[in-house]
Formats: C-alpha cells, structure tokens, sequence
C-alpha cells in the first residue's frame, strides 16, 4: 500500500487561509506537499535528481493561519476588556499589539527568503520555507540525506558545471516580454498603479481618520457614516481583487484587499459576539435590562482607527517597494 | 555557469558562488546561498533508439526499435524509450500506468481528498452561522462514519480530524435538542 511510506516532516510550514505547504522526508525522496483545505498534490523529487538549492533573501509579508488566530484572541480580549471597562488591561492588550506587529514587520522585512530547489526538469519553489532560520534548519535535515546518495562536491566545482544548467532550461526573465493574458496572476510584471489600488489607500486612510476624530467629537450620525466607509473600503477592496485576476495587480496588492476585507469582517463579528455574550451576562447576573451598544466607547474606535490607519501604511509602503523593485539593479562589483 | 537566482532565475555571478559567499543577482539584487549536488554534473544520456534488425527482439509498443530490457512485470520487451525506471528494475510504461505488482506501492499518487479535513470543518464554519448547525451538525456524523475508512492524506497517520467532527457534530445535536425540549417546557408552562 502507498500509505506504507513513512515520511518525517522537515522544518517550515507554510499556513494559508486557502493553501498550505510542507515539506517531508521519505526513504529516498522528498515530498512536497501542497495543501488546498480540503485536497493535497504531492511532488516528490528523488534525493539522486536534486542538483540545487538556493535560497534568496526576499521580503515576505506573509499572515498565517496561526498569527490569525492570536488575533482573534486579541479582538476577543480587547472587546471583553471594554465592554467590562477596564481600561488597564485594554492598554496592556494594545501594548502588546504594538510589540507583536513590529516584530512581524521586522521579520517579514529582515529574515524572509525564498528557497526554491532544482533538478534537470524542474525549479519549484517551496513555500514552507520562507523564513531564513527556518531554511537552516531546513538545509541541516537534508544536506547530508542527498550526501548520503550523491556524494558531495568537492575542489572548483564551479569549473566542473561549466557551462551545465541547473535546472531546467527556460528563458531568462529579461528575455521573456510575456503579454498580459499570459501574465502569471500577481506577477511583478503587473503594474503597480491603478485607480481601484488607490482608492482602497484613500478609503483605508480616511476611514481610519474618521474613526480617530469620532473619538474625540462623536455625533449622533458618526456610526452610520463609519459604516458607510466601511462599506466603501469593501467595494475597494473587491474593485482591487477583480484588477488582479485581470493580471492588472501584484500579489502584493491582493493580499492588503483580502487582509482589508478580513480585518472589517473580523472586527465586525467579533464585536458583535463578544458585546452581545457579555452585555446579555450581565443582564442576566444583575437581572436587568441592558442597552447593547455595539460601539462601546473610544477604545473601539481607537482599534478600528489603528486597523485601517495600518493597513493604509502597509498599502503605501507596498506602492513605494514596488515602485524601488521596477528599477533593475546595478551588477555588483 | 548558469545556476539561476532562487527570486527571479536570472544567472548568478560565477565568482560568489566559487567563493561560497552570498551572490547577488544582477537583474532582481537577491542575496542568493546556493547548495549544489553532484548530480549537476551528470549529463543526460541521450535516447538513442536503434531500429531491430531481422532476428532481434523489438519494443512491444514500437516494432520498429530494438528491445533493450524486459518489463520486470509482465515481461514485455521495451525499447530505450519505454523502459521506465523503477528502483533496481525496468518496468513498460503501461504497467507503471496500471500500478501492476510492485507499482502499487510505489506511491505515484499526486492528490488527495482530504474528507477528514472536510468533516472538520463543516460543523466548525457553520458556527459563524450558528442556525445552519441544524443540518451540519448530523452531517458532519454521517459524513465522518461513512468515510472513516477513506485514505487520509499521505502523510498523516491518524483519524482525529473525524473523532472531532463527530463530537462537535454530536454536541451541536445536542444543543439543538436541549433547545426544542427547552422551547416545549416553556410553551406548555405559558399555556398553563
């Protein structure tokens, strides 16, 4: 039976809300598996057909599944916090948001990379490993299981290869002007630049600025306007996904769309769970009748502020990479 | 030499990669490490098919060409083009494909179903609709009962994606119950 393989998952993994990816080690190969929720494709490539790997530093913004879900342990926290008013564990909470969301950026920012292996007829990528520590490790597992079979390279292997390919032959990126119906969706060929990406930004900006004036001058009409740009920043972010699957956007782009649409969800929902369980507790522990107020106070506009005002940043500073990534690069001396 | 960068496949720089330092790429400005493994120094051996002259065996699918090996299988001749490479031994293309013998344990199978994951996560994203637990909640049961002896994915090796959907899918049940019993008492006693 194909089940008799027993493989041993090397390190990385990669947590999607729709794709997920590890890497395993069997007797003579090495399995890539790529998860789509409820399907798997597996790929193996034998430990005697790997001629390379090679790991590149590179910016990787990545969410996963598990950062989701610390999360919405935070909105569920902060909104039991305010709802139960006490101010000092909400500040603690937004403390430790700060501390979590700056290591991320410096992570995703200083220690990504992308690690993609070769053989004479394949160069994939494997987005397990997108994390340099990860990728050490990674190599450390396998490095002596392909030593095992190959043997290892020694002396000026350089002039060895000469001229070989590693890899499969392809046409080299300068060589290949593709048309954009053949354009991979979110390739970095795709433009930057477009009214949808930058109405999204506008929306996330002024939401955010709405919902920090609100604050401090609260009007009788203020939630009915923040729903409404709530509202807004949805049709943006759907107006950005459909630029996208035109192969219009980069990835980039598509993941700040679904992380705005995630992000209004998720407090939305949150806050309408949490308000709700707590304040019906409480009516039922004092027996009486309780006013639900959905937007419980400055704190909440102080989260919401916070979220798009951050996504508003994170959208400008993947305009301003993008536009640095289409100049090419010196050749270093 | 053409080792590509892992970001954009561009060439790298031969001298970093002799030096064993960081190469940089030229078109993207990547920092590539490179591991490379003896096998790119093999060079593919070029198919040569050799017509059969009068007497000699010749391929099962091609009667033209030379046999250079039996299928370990079924023992059909095979030309250098059909010999398929098995471990140790030669195998003909259609009994790779059929997964005769030995092959099927070969473990060629590129995709799965996941209906562990599937059973999971029914009764779980209903929630977010909670009244929808109605139906799920007994589906997510049956579901997991009737594939319980499905192959589960190739690299885990237990059935707990199942156990819990029966249970939450159970405990769902349940509170349906507890809520119809708990909405009769109450009917009855306003009555009275």
């Amino acid at each position: 039976m194909a089940d008799r393989i027993h493989y041993r998952k090397l390190p990385g993994r990669y947590r999607g809300f729709l794709h997920g990816s590890s890497v395993w080690l069997g007797p003579d190969h090495l399995l890539l598996v790529k998860s789509m929720r409820f399907r798997e494709e597996y790929k193996r490539y034998q430990f005697r057909d790997i001629q390379g790997i090679a790991i590149a530093r590179h910016r990787c913004f990545h969410i996963s599944t598990r950062a989701f879900g610390i999360a919405v342990l935070w909105l569920i926290a902060v909104f039991a916090s305010i709802t139960l008013r006490n101010s000092t564990v909400s500040g603690l909470l937004g403390l430790l948001a700060c501390i979590l969301v700056v290591i991320w950026l410096y992570v995703s920012a200083k220690s990504s990379c992308v690690c993609r292996i070769y053989t004479a007829v394949s160069r994939d990528e494997l987005p397990s490993v997108y994390r340099t520590w990860v990728a050490n490790r990674f190599l450390r597992a396998l490095e002596p299981q392909i030593a095992a079979v190959q043997g290892v390279l020694e002396g000026a292997w350089t002039d060895a290869i000469g001229n070989q390919d590693v890899g499969p032959r392809e046409a080299l990126p300068h060589e290949s002007a593709q048309p954009e119906s053949d354009r991979e969706p979110g390739s970095s060929a795709a433009s930057i630049h477009s009214a949808s990406y930058y109405f999204l930004l506008a929306t996330l900006f002024v939401s955010g600025l709405w919902h920090a004036r609100a604050i401090y001058y609260p009007l009788r009409w203020g939630p009915v306007a923040s729903d409404l740009l709530a509202l807004l920043v949805l049709v943006a972010a759907i107006l950005v996904l459909v630029q996208y699957h035109r192969r219009r956007l980069r990835r980039a782009q598509q993941r700040l769309a679904i992380a705005a649409l995630v992000a209004i969800g998720l407090v939305y929902y949150v806050r309408l769970t949490v308000v709700g369980a707590i304040t019906g507790a409480r009516a039922a522990i004092e027996k009486n009748s309780v006013v639900l107020d959905y937007n419980s106070g400055p704190l909440t506009g102080k989260i919401e502020t916070g979220i798009m005002l951050l996504l508003g940043l994170a959208g400008l500073v993947i305009l301003f990479a993008g536009r640095a990534t289409n100049e090419p690069k010196s050749i270093p001396s | 030499m053409p080792i590509p960068c892992a970001l954009c496949s561009m060439p790298l720089p031969d001298r970093a990669l002799a030096n064993d330092d960081l190469a940089i790429c030229s078109l993207c400005g990547a920092e590539n490490q490179v591991w490379v493994f003896p096998a790119a120094l093999r060079q593919a051996a070029p198919v040569h098919l050799e017509a059969a002259l009068d007497g000699e065996a010749a391929c099962f699918d091609h009667p033209g060409k030379r046999a250079v090996a039996a299928c370990r299988h079924c023992g059909r001749f095979v030309c250098q083009l059909c010999s398929v490479e098995f471990g140790a031994e030669i195998w003909c293309p259609s009994c790779v494909t059929a997964r005769a013998g030995s092959a099927a344990g070969a473990n060629l199978e590129t995709t799965r179903t996941l209906h562990d994951s599937i059973a999971l996560s029914v009764p779980l994203l209903s929630l977010v609709i909670w009244p929808l637990t109605v139906i799920t909640g007994p589906g997510a049961v049956v579901y997991s009962i009737v594939k319980w002896r499905a192959p589960l994915s190739l690299v885990r090796r237990n059935r707990w994606r199942f156990v819990a959907a029966i249970l939450i899918g159970l405990a769902e049940v349940a509170g349906w119950l507890l809520l119809i019993v708990y909405a009769l008492t109450r009917s009855r006693a306003g009555g009275g």
